[in-house]
């Protein structure tokens, strides 16, 4: 490594040092520690052009060429300080650090700014405080920690288990809400950020208002999420290797009843569903199969098994290894960094041994990066990135329900208590046959044997980036400007590989002649088969021109990009992009601010005459602080700045590919009587993309020289022109009719963060909270409702239409002969009885039928979420600890999650069923098979809606550094850290009666991969 | 340029050049313009023959909507009638269209728009071929023969949407544009059934009666079908639902005519008498079976019975279709396997005369329900329903072995078949509510995956037109010989025993009321699951009484020692309200066009 640092010394250095000339200055600049401080930029006042930067002892050479004999010394972090020097001595120059965040840098599209003279509405976290967040996804960890984040982990399955996660709320009608998200300046999804490893970022930052999103045009609607990785710093090479392992444990495993109870409560169902019959039923299970089911007597006739243990484990492992390598000097920088993750599943191990086919559940992942810096000369930056990732999703292949193993264990059909044995006498598996068992020939065999025996699902993953670019200072043209030419792609392929088997060979043995029913004789051979191949490409060209210079009072920064994006995704047509954007930026005396962003961006999906938009902001800042009179009058405040910003931005995700002017027919089909013609939907050759005026409103504060920070803001986006489906339009015209840009909506709400800082002696820490909360509405979609109550404009967007629950039918709604009594509302088709689920006859026609539902609940996402956080540190001890929680949402439950009795498996919810003896206590309508289905999940209605919420203490992270003076022992270890993490390690909510989580997807038929905690041991070593 | 010239000299103009040709590159005047996709657009369709055939083509696509045997979540229209009933025993029943069309929960709302939407799709594509029907480059000959074909099926569709909501939006030509304001009323009854019959007649004009043997054009409409249709039109328009004067609650007559007139039975009688008359049509009468095997032909030339024929695409999953909702499941999953979806009710066996040709009604008959209650049944029961111990092909050396549907003690085998009733059984998950299965038209496949059979589906045969012209007639003119004659053919045909007499277990000199009963019991009997009991119990006012009603099953017990016991079950009871005789107008399209009125009733 070190023979490659002089050669590139020796190749671009020489040149420079030909230029010394005889007034220099030396000299070496220090921290408040008087330790060296490598990377400083030293700069001769008054021609900021000259300038050099600090190496790895500090030390600076400058050859003076203006007339103040005056140099600045400045980094990130620290006050500037401005010395006088003289010609041929040398000088120490000390910085101390900026305890008022006066001189904080802050992200935003294309560039950086100062906290102070920023206009924009931000949220940043540095990456180093997640870090040892013990998950796999980095949006995981943002949670709580960024005001105006909210987000959603909907599964705990390895490799799947990343939140969705969306910038102040939703506000589109097309249901893509999902933010733009740009690392290194390089667009990703959703599944690449997941991929991301978080020991290679520096930091994340999200975007919210038009200040900050409208220079990304019309993708900038949803904000934007910017991740910045890790690049190498002046100074040795410095090596660190981070080891962690750790377990992961589900945190609600569900319980269902036994075959008893289950058998017991199965007669008491068919019995119901015979109400008003003019036969009794016949009884699935007589008091002879009861009573063998309670013993245990009839093991093999009557089984009794627990399918969640014989299936499951409680825990399982995950490890996280990274080894990273960074340093430089004035020519070459360099962060090297590549990582291993691996996350095993809970499924317990049936593979026969030496099978070699992992059928269980994992996540793993490699990650490298090479982020390159090169100075070849003073004013010329080349920067050469490239990083990837592989990685393997294993899904078990057995599985036969499509939506997955926790489906099959919930679910009455697949997997009842008295479903089969877990074995039979001699070894072999069984099948199910039981009232209400799946009738899919496959799913009834042993679900043991099927996971073991059935192969894998696998998705495999490789990504691949490559960024170029090239800085070039301008300043011989004039003092400020700089060319920058970035080129970038990024590349995905993905292959699926699918094991399979079905029709495994099974027995059922029949205790009563002691012999076996075959079902199938021979194991049958795997079958292979390709799926889910992918392959997408993104090239990305940016140029741009940077002016950044100050005249007397004036600052002005501007910015002049052209950006260019060409998308291939397999055989589709291709996706072309471009933008031109212009911003700028002033301030004077850094007290008054002013901000103005112009893009106008051109994609080429739209119709040729309509294919750009211009996106305009305009932003404003005051910095009271810096006023005299209110510095007087409140002195304790180091910044007080009060910021608004007014603007457009678009949106342009899920919009067709390709936009038709004319009605295109098909010639394609056939049927019988020969090639079809078949017209196309009609067609809206105006579509456009939708837009957001985003307005915001905010204040920033540090008071006390840093120790409280504030910041906070107040939102309104008025989305309009989303293109939605046309509903007013009669049938009979006999065609699909186009999307047209009608929707409207809007959302408005505020988001802050207030810290507290404080250190006394050895002991520092700090306290941070943060909430966020976003509402919407939809002010118009083009909508024809049945009824005016069903409206869906004024509404939150995400609800669902169903029945409002007003209780259950008693038995004094029915007269002596069981007959519901005249005028009390009921559905027709069925036969009401107590104990059934009773709504609302909104229409007042006495009969409740589908005129009488309406938008119900809340909407799934949360209106509100906050985060408290504390972080101390006691000499070498460190403690962080992140509470999180969201509420104000509902989510609705059904199938096999939400304990659909016969649907799901028998849980304690289904106990709290209805008798005429539980009529006053009970929580769930009465049992039944098939009688009435108003009483099932399949009717949607407020009684399956949960209103969720939920606090989790998210995350811990204890950490002791090892005293250098213990690891003099051990020369080559400069630094050695170990800590114990956490990720949702207390859970609060509501949710146990429904077996699942609170932040488990509404809808959710209680499929998913129950959520983990996950505890882990790490040590950090620097080398 | 002191500038440039001086940039020019520094080492820094290493990057001029790459800093130019990515410029130039990225600021290519033609970078968003790069799509040029080749589209085929209305013009271009009708310039060109083959293209405009396919329009065409594209019409016969839906011809079986009504009729389709898997229509509503994989049960055909029978099982919203006593005939059948939807699967009980799945979870989803109650989603079932067909459930909800027979227990009185159907209302505007919930009202599927399968028929509303496809029709008017149909309608639209066809208005668009005759709006450019003079562009497409054709003898005069070929452009009426297309175009007969063209406004056949547009009135085929219009029937269609007639008999689900009463009186439609007649649209004429007329091609909608986007944007264009739609506000149609609907038409009364009357008018609609004349524009029907008007264009079904312009149509037969240029219609072949048959097309040659072999003519690759031969699975398209003929003269016959535009007559076929056209008298099942006046036969429905001349029934008691349409037929029986002024309604109160119509005054729009969208579902009635303003006044009976019998002359409509006439119209009816002469329409039916006309196809007969073409003499091209037989009664299918080859083999041991005929009865059941007419249903299992592919080619037109082996189908001399059918009338009109809707020829859906051969394709693996098709080639199971009915079988794929309706088999047993110890016969089942074939490729495209659905389960079981639906079953027969003991209503219908019990519709199912002797074998003799008289009803089990009769005390002369023979009849009692126990072990022998399915032997000398009219032998179209077997070919109509699998009861308990109906043989079907099992596959392997099997041959073919007893379907069982009993409940109780079932003996333990390696051989599938004599474990059937553990499938197929009553109570059984996978198992017959009713203890019977569907076998009308289905192919005698045994399990896995069987050797498969194209079937196109028979919409309109010619035993039905005898049965309309039968059921016209008597109602005009009473029980004449004709009536006779084409009853005995049918029952001759179902190898009933002619008889002493040669009556075929007809009863001589019945009056009209008994003819009419006779009539529509062989209705049922003969077209079952062909789409007709649904629409005949509601135009005959029936369906009151037939259709408000618990439905009934057949259990069957075995013994340890192999001995049944039977039991008549109550399977379902049936609502039938007034509003039901026909659909309601859905709710969607009503506040979209104030023109639009609904049905009395909803």
């Amino acid at each position: 490594m070190r023979l490659l640092f002089i050669l590139l010394s020796v190749f671009f250095g020489t040149t420079a040092s030909l230029l010394a000339q005889n007034r220099a200055v030396v000299g070496q600049v220090l921290d408040e520690r008087k330790e060296p401080m490598p990377g400083a930029t030293v700069t001769e006042v008054g021609l900021e052009k000259n300038a050099t930067v600090t190496d790895v002892q500090g030390n600076f050479t400058l050859q003076l060429r203006g007339t103040s004999n005056k140099v600045t010394a400045r980094t990130i972090g620290y006050l500037p300080k401005i010395v006088t020097v003289t010609a041929g001595s040398k000088v120490t120059i000390q910085l101390s650090p900026d305890v008022k965040g006066l001189e904080e840098v802050v992200i935003v599209g294309f560039g950086r700014q100062k906290r102070i003279t920023s206009t924009g509405a931000v949220s940043t976290i540095k990456a180093e405080e997640i870090r040892s967040v013990p998950t796999s996804s980095i949006q995981n960890t943002l949670v709580g920690r960024l005001p105006g984040f909210f987000s959603q982990q909907t599964s705990g399955q390895p490799g799947a288990d990343a939140a969705e996660f969306y910038i102040r709320g939703a506000n589109s009608l097309n249901g893509d809400n999902k933010p733009l998200i740009v690392v290194d300046d390089v667009e990703y999804d959703y599944a690449q950020l997941s991929q991301l490893n978080v020991n290679e970022v520096e930091s994340v930052t999200i975007l919210k208002d038009a200040a900050t999103t409208s220079i990304y045009g019309l993708k900038g609607a949803n904000g934007v999420l910017v991740v910045t990785t890790r690049r190498g710093r002046i100074g040795k090479p410095r090596i660190n290797v981070t080891a962690e392992t750790g377990i992961n444990k589900v945190i609600r495993m569900p319980k269902f009843l036994d075959s008893y109870s289950t058998a017991l409560l199965r007669n008491e169902a068919v019995l119901n569903d015979a109400y008003g019959s003019s036969q009794a039923p016949v009884m699935p299970f007589s008091t002879d199969d009861l009573k063998k089911f309670k013993d245990g007597s009839d093991p093999y006739g009557h089984p009794n098994v627990n399918w969640v243990d014989a299936v499951l484990n409680n825990t399982s492992s995950q490890g996280r290894y990274n080894i990273d390598i960074s340093g430089g000097n004035t020519l070459v920088k360099y962060f090297t960094s590549i990582g291993t993750y691996s996350q095993n599943g809970i499924l317990k191990q049936f593979e026969p041994i030496g099978d070699q086919v992992n059928t269980n559940y994992y996540y793993k992942r490699f990650n490298y990066r090479s982020n390159l810096d090169f100075s070849p000369t003073k004013t010329l930056k080349l920067r050469f990135d490239a990083n990837g990732r592989f990685e393997a999703v294993n899904n078990p292949g057995g599985v036969v329900e499509n939506e997955g193993l926790f489906y099959e264990i919930g679910s009455y059909n697949y997997l009842a208590p008295y479903a089969m044995p877990l074995l039979n006498p001699d070894g072999s598996y069984s099948y199910s046959s039981y009232p209400g068992a799946s009738t899919t020939s496959n799913a009834i065999i042993n679900p043991m044997y099927r996971l073991g025996n059935g192969g894998y699902k696998r998705d495999i993953k490789n990504n691949y980036n490559l960024v170029v670019a090239a800085d070039q200072g301008l300043g011989f043209i004039t003092t400020g400007l700089a060319a920058k030419i970035q080129v970038s792609y990024a590349g995905n392929n993905n292959e699926g590989r699918d094991l399979s088997r079905n029709g495994l060979p099974v027995s059922k043995y029949d205790p009563v002649t002691n012999s076996y029913v075959l079902r199938g004789t021979r194991l049958p051979v795997y079958g292979i088969s390709n799926t889910n191949d992918a392959f997408n490409s993104t090239t990305i060209v940016t140029a741009s021109l940077n002016y950044d210079r100050t005249f007397g009072d004036h600052h002005f920064t501007t910015l002049l990009l052209l950006n260019q994006r060409n998308y291939i995704n397999k055989g589709n047509v291709p996706i072309n992009y471009r933008a031109t954007t212009g911003r700028l930026d002033y301030d004077f005396k850094r007290k008054y601010l002013l901000g103005i962003t112009v893009a106008r961006n051109g994609n080429d999906v739209f119709q040729k005459d309509q294919r750009y938009g211009i996106f305009p902001a305009v932003s404003w800042g005051y910095n009271l602080s810096e006023e005299k009179f209110f510095k007087k009058a409140l002195p304790f405040f180091d910044l007080f700045k009060i910021r608004g910003s007014y603007g457009l931005v678009g949106s342009d995700v899920s919009f067709p590919s390709t936009v038709e002017s004319v009605i295109q027919y098909t010639t394609t089909g056939s049927n019988y009587y020969g090639s079809t013609t078949t017209e196309g939907a009609l067609v809206n050759p105006g579509i456009t993309w939708e837009k957001e005026r985003k307005t915001d409103l905010g204040i920033e504060a540090n008071m006390f020289n840093g120790k409280i920070t504030l910041s906070g803001s107040y939102f309104y986006n008025y989305r309009y022109d989303q293109l939605i489906n046309q509903n007013g339009v009669p049938s009979i015209l006999g065609q699909d009719l186009p999307k047209r840009n009608l929707g409207i909506t809007s959302n408005a709400g505020a988001d802050g963060v207030i810290s507290y800082r404080k250190s006394k002696g050895d002991f520092r820490y700090s306290l941070s909270a943060n909430a966020s909360h976003a509402k919407n509405k939809i002010i118009f979609v083009s909508e024809a409702p049945d009824y005016p109550y069903q409206a869906q404009t004024g509404m939150p967007l995400g609800l669902e239409k169903g029945y409002h629950y007003t209780g259950f039918y008693q038995l004094a709604d029915f007269d002596a002969s069981g007959k519901l009594k005249s005028g009390i509302a009921a559905p027709r088709g069925v036969v009401i009885q107590p104990g059934d689920l009773k709504f609302q006859d909104f229409n007042q026609d006495g009969v409740i039928d589908d005129a009488d539902v309406t938008y119900l609940s809340r909407p799934n996402l949360p209106t509100t979420t906050y985060g408290l956080e504390f972080s101390g540190s006691y000499k070498g001890f460190t403690v962080r600890a992140l509470v999180q929680g969201a509420f104000d949402y509902a989510l609705r439950v059904r199938s096999v999650g939400s304990g659909d009795a016969f649907v799901g498996n028998l849980n304690s919810w289904n106990l709290e069923r209805w008798t005429p003896e539980t009529a006053a206590t009970a929580t769930y309508p009465r049992l039944g098979v098939a009688g009435n289905a108003f009483n099932t999940s399949s009717t949607i209605s407020d009684f399956w809606y949960v209103n969720a919420g939920y606090v989790r203490l998210k995350s811990v992270d204890i950490g002791y550094q090892i005293p250098s003076s213990w690891l003099n022992k051990i020369r080559t270890v400069q630094s050695a850290r170990v800590y114990v993490s956490g990720y949702n390690l207390l859970n609060f909510n509501k949710m146990g009666k429904f077996q699942q989580d609170a932040e488990i997807a509404s809808k959710s038929t209680g499929a998913a991969y129950p959520l983990t905690a996950n505890f882990n041991l790490g040590v950090l070593l620097g080398f | 340029m002191m500038y440039i010239m001086k940039y020019l000299n520094s080492k820094d103009a290493l990057l001029i050049p790459v800093a130019i040709i990515i410029l130039l590159s990225a600021c290519k005047k033609d970078f968003l313009e790069q799509k040029k996709l080749s589209a085929i657009d209305e013009t271009a369709v009708f310039k060109d023959s083959v293209r405009a055939k396919g329009v065409v083509n594209n019409l016969y696509s839906n011809l079986g909507m009504s009729f389709n045997s898997r229509r509503y979540n994989n049960t055909p229209l029978d099982a919203a009638t006593d005939d059948a009933e939807p699967n009980l025993y799945d979870n989803g029943i109650a989603s079932y269209y067909t459930y909800k069309l027979s227990n009185g929960a159907i209302n505007s709302s919930n009202v599927d728009k399968d028929v509303w939407n496809k029709s008017y799709q149909m309608i639209r594509a066809a208005n668009i071929y005759i709006k450019n029907k003079d562009n497409v480059p054709l003898t005069a000959d070929t452009k009426n023969f297309w175009l007969a074909q063209v406004k056949f099926l547009r009135a085929w569709y219009y029937f269609i949407l007639l008999k689900h909501y009463g009186g439609i939006p007649l649209i004429g030509d007329k091609v909608f544009e986007d944007g264009e304001s739609i506000n149609v009323p609907r038409s009364s009854y009357e008018d609609c059934v004349n524009y029907i019959v008007a264009e079904l007649d312009q149509a037969a004009v240029f219609l072949p009666t048959t097309y040659p043997v072999g003519d690759s054009e031969d699975r398209r409409i003929t003269k016959g079908a535009a007559l076929a249709v056209k008298a099942r039109v006046l036969l429905y328009a001349a029934s008691p639902l349409f037929n029986s004067g002024a309604r109160s609650d119509d005054p729009d007559h969208y579902v009635s005519y303003a006044a009976a007139d019998n002359e409509r039975w006439k119209k009816a009688a002469d329409a039916a008498k006309a196809v007969i008359g073409l003499n091209v049509y037989s009664l299918y009468n080859l083999g041991a079976a005929p009865f059941y095997e007419q249903f299992l032909k592919n080619t037109p030339r082996d189908l001399p019975e059918a009338v009109l024929v809707y020829w859906q695409p051969a394709n693996t999953s098709n080639n199971f279709y009915v079988e794929n909702s309706a088999n047993p499941v110890s016969r089942g999953t074939n490729n495209g396997y659905q389960g079981l979806k639906y079953i027969p009710t003991q209503e219908l066996v019990d519709a199912f005369g002797m074998k003799n040709g008289l009803p089990i009604t009769d005390p002369a008959s023979g009849y009692s329900d126990g072990d022998n209650m399915y032997s000398n049944r009219d032998p179209r029961l077997t070919y109509t329903v699998h009861y308990n111990g109906a043989l079907r092909y099992m596959g392997g050396a099997f041959g073919d072995q007893p379907v069982y549907t009993y409940t109780g003690v079932i003996p333990t085998s390696t051989n599938r078949s004599v474990t059937s009733a553990s499938d197929d059984g009553m109570y059984r998950p996978t198992g017959t509510p009713t203890g019977y299965f569907r076998f009308k038209s289905m192919n005698n496949f045994g399990t896995g995956s069987g050797s498969e059979l194209y079937r196109p589906w028979t919409l309109m045969r010619y035993a039905e037109v005898l049965l309309n012209a039968a059921e016209a007639t008597n109602e005009y003119s009473g029980p004449t010989t004709e009536v006779y004659d084409w009853l005995k053919s049918i029952r001759q045909r179902a190898l009933i025993t002619a008889g002493t007499n040669g009556m075929y277990g007809l009863k001589p000199g019945m009056t009209k009321d008994e003819m009419r009963e006779v009539i529509r019991n062989e209705r049922r009997v003969e077209l079952a699951f062909e789409e007709h009991r649904f629409w005949d119990v509601r135009r005959w006012k029936i369906a009151p009484q037939t259709e408000n009603k618990e439905t009934h099953g057949m259990e069957i017990t075995r013994d340890a020692t192999g001995k049944y016991s039977y039991r008549r079950v109550v399977v379902r009871k049936h609502t039938f309200t007034n509003a039901m005789y026909f659909f309601p107008i859905p709710q969607t399209e009503l506040v979209k066009s104030s023109a639009l009125k609904q049905n009395p009733g909803y």
